[in-house]
């Protein structure tokens, strides 16, 4: 479609597209490109430097810390991923049923969504993981507490936005089924909003999980993962300053690629500059 | 203006009682036994016996409404009951304790956070598309995509390790102080230095400022008067509920410097599932927002001619 | 006396694309007249004013003259006066102290965040070396002049506490303090209700009587030019179509755009009439 030609003609865009896609397929393929095994300890190996064998060198127990990263974009950035997809589930569904049922439902869900909404995400993270409890899955539930509201206040207000349009009334008077309004009318009308709001989410919830493992909150030991990486090698910063480099510089430009696409996303996709053209 | 904060703080009594609900409500959902948590704790065998008399002890054989009562009665009187993990403590104490040093550290990186992003907001509004504001923008992108954390130990290494200028962590003097603001604020700086360039570029394209300019007046007194001043309206308002969220954003940094503050003893609460601590900082964080948000609002009302007059309405 | 104070010769505005929003547009305004500008919107009208003041958006590329030619011997103008050729500090003396303009949207204009008075000082203070207690009360005076009441009040009042015809008296008061040689009025009665648009439109008749000033008027409303101007200029689409005096442009009409234009407002007025039933064109102060 027009929407994918722009994206490609988009320099910008296509670079941070195509480190993400490389990432990814890196993140897979781990278990088959990693050179070592990322959780074997090998004590003789402590702290070796940059090498051809250990192209990022070791870490303090001796594991190779290019496969830790290459292993760690399946707990960092998949992990990541799983919360945005569930997110943007939860969200929409919530959405729809409100903007579909509107009455009494409805103004509950929007004011549950309003206090979410104003209430500092951090604290209620902290809060969540408080309740429930250590652990990844937990960490990961507390972003989807926090962020569902913002998709189900974008959707409803789209459905209720465009069920007021002809095409959609139309549809309806010939009796066509909600589940085939929705696919067909509502979700591409929907679409670039969720898409810049997910893509510049993506970020957040990538420094969101990993921040929360640095702290220990998170993903636990041995696994290896992004923020617990640093978490380690904070503990041994002094002597060895450097294994705390490569980690970081992996976030910062997951991250930053994120970031950056979906400004680009915003830019090409945002119907207001589509009218100058 | 005056009915304007009366009817806003009437509106405050019941927004409070739902977050103390909810604080208190929160922490009953826990899957774990609360008193069995309060004896492991303590080392204490968890006998049916030993739990028993905790339960007593904490109160959780009543029904949940009454005991959510007798708590909210306690906390209207700074109880909040005593910490799992030192039973000799008062959460309220320790709450009190470690508020200070996180007040400290948010209102310091609150300070650093509005001089700077002020002043690289409006020069890079000033000279937009320049190479310093090039510059300028390249570093907000970095500060955006940052890792805090990683940020920290990055001021650690370079001003404590390598350079020696500064201690790591710690807690007293003001040089305990300026590496924890500096990567406190990094993320906040810019995002505001953003805020307030796009939003001088904005206002630059005003009718008002139009007319101004086929007024005569002086380049300065258009940028000045009639620029900066209306985006530092705007701006007022998303910097004044910074304010909370550095309180409540500070947790990472807190444990990366060993700041004695809020978000590191809420931090050790969870780790050993220390309820009365966690219920507490959830409760606290809650009010100081709803008060921030209060305040901030007052002021903006204030400083609005137009918001003055209507009482609220734009 | 009718020797010329502005002369527009070729001015031609263009955007890096190529496409010409003004096309050799030439005019010449004589002393103590009023010109008014016709055209529908989008003609070029706005512009030509902006460039006049020298504050079209840099992205607009200007070729042509702007002759400005003021009595003022307090004002030296390089290169035989043209505007276009002035140095920014020239422009700032000449805007609003010697060409001051009167905008559509009186609502707007007026920065929403400080109290009337203060913004009528702070243009005296520009351009005159006078102190903030003599501004206030020449503002005070100024607010007076125009014919309100209780100026005490009305200088501490916000935009928005007032009416936009009160605003738009202000911005022509305003306009007139600092006793200019040329006064650019854009659409200053379109945004206003019909009764304001009266007194605006009296207000700028008594200008033209008493204070002998040179006036750019420039409205797409026919009535309020046939009620105002001595010269006509029409436009259309960046280019002039037609000018000469009010008498030749709606008598004698040459060109078919200037036919157009006049047979519509014709049409409109019969309609209007008949269902008025009265005929006063004088007061047919009608938006379209």
């Amino acid at each position: 479609m027009n929407i994918t030609k722009k994206l490609i003609n988009n320099k910008t865009a296509l670079i941070c597209l195509i480190i993400i896609t490389t990432i990814v397929i890196l993140g897979i393929l781990a278990p088959y490109i990693a050179p070592y095994d990322p959780n074997k300890v090998r004590i003789v190996r402590k702290y070796a430097a940059m090498s051809s064998q250990h192209w990022l060198g070791c870490d303090h127990l001796g594991r190779d810390i290019l496969s830790r990263l290459l292993y760690g974009i399946r707990s960092t950035l998949f992990l990541s991923l799983l919360t945005m997809i569930i997110t943007i589930v939860v969200g929409s569904l919530i959405g729809l049923i409100s903007g579909y049922q509107r009455g009494k439902l409805d103004e509950c869900i929007m004011r549950l969504c309003d206090i979410m909404l104003s209430f500092p995400s951090q604290v209620m993270i902290l809060a969540i993981v408080g309740v429930l409890g250590v652990g990844i899955e937990n960490v990961i539930i507390a972003n989807i507490v926090v962020k569902w509201a913002w998709y189900s206040r974008m959707i409803r207000s789209s459905v209720i936005k465009y069920s007021r349009k002809n095409y959609i009334l139309f549809s309806r008077a010939i009796g066509a089924p909600h589940s085939f309004i929705i696919c067909r009318h509502l979700l591409p009308n929907v679409m670039s909003e969720l898409v810049i709001l997910a893509t510049l989410d993506t970020g957040w919830v990538i420094l969101n999980i990993s921040a929360l493992s640095f702290i220990g909150l998170g993903v636990q030991a041995p696994t290896a993962e992004w923020g617990l990486m640093l978490s380690e090698a904070k503990n041994v910063m002094t002597q060895h300053p450097k294994q705390m480099v490569f980690p970081g510089i992996a976030i910062l430009i997951v991250v930053a690629a994120f970031n950056m696409l979906g400004d680009c996303l915003r830019d090409i996709l945002d119907p207001k500059d589509q009218k100058h053209e | 203006m005056l009915n304007y904060i009366i009817k806003r703080l009437t509106m405050m009594i019941p927004i409070l009682f739902g977050i103390s609900f909810i604080a208190f409500f929160l922490i009953n959902l826990a899957p774990s036994d609360p008193a069995e948590v309060a004896l492991r704790l303590n080392e204490i065998m968890p006998t049916p016996d030993a739990i028993e008399s905790m339960r007593q002890e904490l109160g959780l054989n009543k029904p949940f409404l009454e005991r959510y009562f007798i708590w909210l009665y306690d906390v209207l009187h700074l109880d909040f009951g005593r910490s799992f993990i030192h039973r000799d403590r008062l959460v309220w104490d320790e709450m009190i304790r470690s508020l200070i040093p996180t007040l400290i550290l948010a209102m310091s990186a609150f300070a650093f956070t509005l001089i700077i992003s002020l002043i690289l907001g409006v020069l890079c509004a000033i000279f937009a598309n320049s190479a310093f504001d090039h510059i300028v923008r390249i570093i907000i992108f970095l500060g955006t995509a940052m890792p805090s954390y990683w940020l920290g130990l990055l001021f650690i290494w370079l001003f404590a390790n390598y350079l020696d200028l500064l201690p790591t962590n710690g807690y007293g003097t003001w040089q305990n102080l300026i590496l924890p603001t500096l990567t406190l604020s990094f993320v906040y700086i810019s995002t505001y230095i953003r805020f307030i360039r796009n939003n001088m570029l904005e206002n630059k394209h005003n009718y008002s400022v139009f007319y101004a300019r086929s007024r005569g007046l002086k380049e300065r007194t258009i940028i000045v008067k009639h620029v900066l001043v209306n985006s530092l309206h705007t701006t007022i308002t998303a910097l004044g509920m910074t304010i909370p969220q550095l309180i409540a954003g500070s947790f990472v940094v807190e444990y990366i410097f060993s700041w004695p503050g809020l978000g590191r003893l809420c931090i050790a609460a969870i780790m050993n599932r220390d309820y009365p601590v966690i219920q507490a900082y959830i409760l606290i964080m809650a009010i100081l927002f709803v008060v921030c948000n209060f305040i901030v609002d007052i002021i903006h009302q204030w400083l609005d001619p137009r918001l003055r007059d209507n009482g609220g309405a734009v | 006396m009718s020797s010329s104070l502005l002369e527009v010769n070729k001015l031609t505005v263009t955007l890096d694309n190529g496409n010409k929003l003004l096309d050799d547009v030439s005019f010449t305004i004589n002393r103590h007249s009023c010109l008014g500008i016709v055209g529908e919107s989008g003609s070029g009208k706005s512009l030509t004013c902006k460039a006049i003041i020298g504050l079209l958006e840099p992205y607009f590329n200007v070729s042509g003259q702007i002759l400005f030619k003021p009595q003022q011997a307090k004002l030296t103008l390089a290169n035989n006066g043209d505007l276009l050729q002035q140095n920014k500090q020239t422009l700032k003396q000449i805007r609003g102290n010697v060409i001051s303009i009167i905008l559509q949207h009186p609502m707007s204009a007026f920065d929403p965040l400080y109290c009337i008075g203060k913004q009528v000082v702070e243009t005296l203070q520009a351009h005159q070396d006078i102190n903030k207690k003599q501004a206030m009360t020449k503002a005070l005076e100024m607010i007076e002049n125009i014919g309100l009441n209780n100026p005490q009040e009305i200088y501490k009042k916000y935009p928005h506490q007032l009416s936009g015809g009160m605003l738009q008296r202000i911005m022509i008061g305003l306009a007139l303090m600092l006793e200019p040689e040329l006064i650019i009025a854009d659409e200053p009665t379109t945004a206003l209700d019909s009764i304001s648009q009266f007194h605006i439109l009296k207000m700028f008749t008594e200008i033209k009587q008493n204070l002998k000033t040179t006036v750019i008027f420039i409205s797409h409303d026919l009535g309020v030019i046939h009620h105002i101007a001595d010269d006509i200029i029409v436009m259309n689409k960046g280019k002039i179509v037609e000018s000469g005096s009010r008498e030749q442009i709606f008598y004698h009409p040459q060109h078919d755009y200037t036919r157009y234009l006049i047979d519509t407002r014709k049409q409109l007025l019969n309609k209007f009439n008949a269902i008025i039933g009265f005929n006063n064109p004088n007061l047919i102060t009608e938006t379209t």
